[in-house]
């Protein structure tokens, strides 16, 4: 008995006109998107190839000879970035920035699941109870010797299957245009990934086929029914969602942005023609000046006289060695630490303010994540991005790996500025006869994190989204419980 | 007769669940998004009061919108603090840069409540306007008096849709006067002038919606079916003819991505400061990078071409026409964006050719927001005449659908 009321739900749905235009729907439009955004995805890879080619060549070329021997970390498109784009959208707000994606948003198979099959999910339920009673076959199903446990449970079993019916075979299409197109080279961990994400998918559609369930086992009517469903899936998905980081801005703002800015500005300002800091070294530079006329007298005059820009035709590596020239380089020196010594502060400050600004940022972040969390459309959106390695576990790990290049890089600096025998590297003209052996310079490489570690981030929102789930069936169980079938 | 019908239809939707839920929610959302848009107004205007009398004379920072609480689009890119020099130009950076889950989700303000959710209303209102008085069984009875079918569906619209944008009138009209009374709030004629095209353009899509709805309701006897249509109609046209129009213009126009032009230029940086060094012993400073300039021309032709073949794709659907309408009276959309950028690229290339002085004086930068005439001017007044014919198009539709329905 209860197998035939999961077939009969099942066919219920399947000869159903929601049934048909949910899956025209979802197949077409998974198809147009996944086609255009693997172009775009393909596009951007054969870019990235291009770049890390011509960085190559530029540094073989130019960096045994300039201070550019440390190569830029270049980051690879994330494979599944085509199905779902997370946070890898380029930022909006540089000044040169392609704020288009902003204006027109692009759509993938994250926004088609999680917009478009919920609500189709709604669509399927939202009249599983209240509309049968409305036929006038609930009574006739209760009648019979099934509990109303066994009625239920198989309603929601013959309903989802139908209901993942479509978006089964959308993801099929789309799996079958990937492994056709031949840019898009997915391997293994790509495409287990990518079954992991179905997996999720299907978990979360099927949750909004029980919450339509639930809300039509606590409607009289279907127009209720439908209304109501409506609107928890606009408080889930649209409400809840967007008004986390507005909270989160509320409860720890960001001060240290406008702090830095000011500091910034200070300091530009201080460096200007009558500026504190200007003066303040002006005054310093006078001193030593005054200090070197009286030591060395006409041959620190003849040095002054030089024009700022053509003193290193003196004091070069190039220059023939001369008493001048050893005054200058110590006389520059010199000049240096009083500097360092004036802007030293100011940078150190400038530094902890960073900092301070990177702290607030990640504070904040994480408070506005667990807000949206309540909604289980922001936990599906949280799983799929870090599945795909396009979310904010992979932007962390980015940023670890690139400041640990960076430290490499800077150690490797700072020996071959040593090999120069403490010459400046930033000096060109010094280096151009005498070029440096950069082959042992650090190389940037970024792996994804093995799928086993995205899998286990992903496993509390798969909680958060399974205990919904239970919570709805209970809700709902109650209501037909109580349920008036006459 | 036409009052009769109007009045009875008020009536009925007064007592309607649908239009209490329908009105409560609008109601709340809009509040909602007011009072936290003006918290995120009031702490960006602290800011730029901050910053303002620590800018240098090369720097520059716009005021934020007063209509970016309505429509915030992007107010805080425009109004960051803007370093002109000869070589480059760069922003500061924005707040809401450093928490990534402004990336992930979209900002709740008035125009996306509209843009999103009204809309959503509007067609559930409508759906089943008709079809449903069929299945009540009292559409035959209106009919067979002597109420011309054309009466009776304008009357159905008109009072249908003066109870759907009585919430939001209502709503905006206190905010306005909120606007009014709080001093944070500069609230000048061409503010007004904006809040009221940016009104007319929200009623305006609304009216759209709902009469689609009125329309699909003619098309089928039972509601269910126009509930379908509906839904699939409303996601079709606020969600994926925008998206996959959006995502096509980017293949079509070629745009390469922001690290792929970063390398680039670092690229062709460095080649012309070699070729600085190995012209004159590399004791001048290298002030021009035409191979730079010519990267960045190349990328900009490329974004034009971007966004104007996204609004042409898009332009078919009243959503995208109504992002536009309503984020270019804010100020806050693409059309202030680029007029602001193009600005500040000429200040610079002034700045460069004159040195940094006019007849001995600096040349200072200067920027007001375009005001009404010139936005309706540069494609504003198209806007609306489009999203004009939209609603005469769907209905016409609908007006002939009617005529011929069957009402038995």
């Amino acid at each position: 008995m209860f197998r035939s009321i999961i077939i009969k739900e099942f066919f219920d749905n399947l000869l159903n006109l929601r049934f048909s235009v949910g899956l025209l729907v979802s197949v077409l439009l998974t198809v147009a998107c996944v086609i255009i955004q693997a172009r775009a995805h393909n596009q951007r890879t054969q870019d990235y190839y291009t770049d890390v080619r011509l960085q190559e060549e530029n540094i073989e070329k130019y960096g045994p000879i300039s201070p550019f021997f440390i190569e830029r970390p270049l980051l690879k498109p994330a494979a599944l970035s085509l199905v779902a784009t997370g946070l890898t959208a380029d930022s909006y707000d540089t000044f040169d920035a392609n704020f288009v994606p902003q204006v027109f948003p692009f759509i993938d198979l994250v926004f088609i699941v999680s917009i478009i099959l919920s609500l189709l999910g709604l669509l399927f339920s939202y009249d599983s109870i209240c509309g049968e009673k409305e036929n006038g076959t609930l009574k006739l199903v209760c009648s019979n010797s099934l509990s109303r446990a066994t009625v239920l449970f198989g309603k929601l079993l013959g309903g989802t299957a139908s209901l993942l019916i479509p978006f089964l075979l959308s993801i099929l299409c789309a799996a079958i245009y990937i492994s056709l197109d031949p840019g898009v080279m997915w391997q293994p961990v790509d495409w287990a990934a990518f079954g992991a994400l179905t997996v999720a998918s299907m978990l979360f559609i099927s949750l909004f086929y029980l919450l339509g369930m639930m809300v039509s086992a606590l409607s009289k009517s279907s127009s209720i029914s439908i209304l109501t469903a409506i609107l928890l899936w606009v408080v889930i998905v649209l409400v809840i969602p967007n008004l986390g980081p507005y909270v989160s801005t509320e409860l720890y703002p960001i001060e240290s942005l406008k702090k830095v800015e000011k500091e910034y500005n200070k300091y530009m300002k201080g460096m200007e023609e009558g500026g504190e800091i200007k003066k303040q070294m002006d005054e310093l530079y006078a001193e030593l000046d005054r200090k070197y006329e009286q030591e060395y007298g006409d041959m620190f005059r003849e040095y002054i006289a030089i024009p700022r820009a053509d003193r290193l035709k003196t004091t070069g590596m190039e220059a023939p060695d001369s008493d001048i020239k050893e005054m200058g380089l110590i006389y520059r020196q010199e000049a240096r630490a009083i500097s360092s010594k004036v802007m030293g502060p100011i940078w150190v400050n400038m530094r902890k303010i960073s900092a301070q600004l990177k702290i607030e940022g990640e504070r904040q972040t994480e408070v506005a994540k667990n807000i949206a969390a309540i909604s289980p459309y922001a936990d599906y959106i949280y799983l799929s991005a870090d599945l795909a390695g396009t979310g904010m576990r992979s932007r962390e790990n980015i940023k670890r790996v690139t400041s640990e290049y960076f430290t490499l890089a800077g150690t490797f600096s700072r020996e071959k500025s040593a090999e120069k025998d403490s010459k400046r590297i930033s000096d060109w003209r010094n280096i151009k006869d005498d070029p440096l052996d950069i082959s042992g310079r650090p190389r940037f490489s970024y792996v994804e994190e093995p799928l086993r570690n995205r899998v286990a981030a992903s496993l509390p929102y798969l909680g958060v989204l399974m205990l919904y789930g239970v919570l709805f069936f209970a809700v709902a169980f109650i209501g037909f419980i109580h349920y008036d079938v006459r | 007769m036409l009052g009769t019908v109007i009045k009875k239809e008020l009536l009925e939707h007064l007592r309607s669940f649908r239009f209490l839920v329908i009105t409560a929610v609008s109601l709340l959302l809009v509040f909602t998004s007011i009072l936290v848009m003006y918290r995120d107004y009031e702490s960006r205007m602290e800011k730029y009061a901050d910053l303002l009398p620590s800018m240098k004379q090369n720097q520059t920072m716009l005021r934020p919108a007063s209509m970016s609480i309505l429509i915030r689009g992007m107010d805080e890119a425009l109004c960051q603090q803007v370093t002109i020099d000869e070589s480059f130009v760069s922003a500061s950076g924005t707040e809401q840069a450093y928490n990534l889950l402004f990336k992930l989700f979209t900002t709740p303000d008035l125009f996306y409540v509209v843009k999103v959710i009204l809309s959503l209303c509007a067609m559930l209102f409508a759906f089943n306007l008709v079809s449903g008085e069929k299945e009540a069984r009292t559409l035959a009875l209106a009919v067979s008096n002597n109420v011309s079918r054309s009466k009776l569906l304008i009357g159905k619209w008109i009072s249908g849709l003066a109870c759907l944008i009585l919430s939001l009138v209502i709503a905006v009209l206190i905010t306005a006067i909120i606007f009014n009374m709080s001093p944070n709030i500069q609230m000048d004629a061409q503010n007004w002038l904006k809040l009221a095209m940016v009104l007319v353009s929200s009623v305006l899509y609304l009216a759209f919606f709902f009469t689609l709805g009125l329309l699909v309701s003619c098309i089928n006897a039972r509601s269910s079916s126009a509930l379908v249509i509906s839904l699939f109609l409303w996601v079709l046209l606020v969600f994926i003819i925008p998206g996959l129009g959006g995502l096509a213009a980017s293949r079509l126009a070629n745009t390469q991505s922001a690290q792929t032009l970063r390398i680039r230029q670092h690229m062709a940086r460095v080649e012309r400061l070699q070729q600085g060094i190995e012209e004159d012993g590399g004791y001048g400073r290298v002030t021009d990078f035409p191979e730079i300039d010519k990267q960045l021309a190349d990328s900009r032709a490329r974004f034009e071409r971007q966004l104007t073949l996204s609004k042409a794709i898009t332009r078919i659907s009243p959503t995208a026409v109504y992002t536009q309408l309503a984020s270019d009276f804010a100020g806050t959309g693409v059309l202030e964006r680029q007029q602001y950028k193009k600005t500040i690229l000429n200040h610079q290339l002034v700045y460069k050719q004159s040195g940094g002085e006019d007849g001995g004086k600096p040349v200072v930068f200067t920027y007001k927001r375009m005001p009404v005439a010139e936005i309706l001017a540069s494609g504003g007044l198209v806007n609306l005449l489009v999203i004009l014919l939209q609603n005469l198009v769907v209905f016409a539709a609908a007006y002939v659908l009617f005529l011929r329905y069957d009402v038995r």
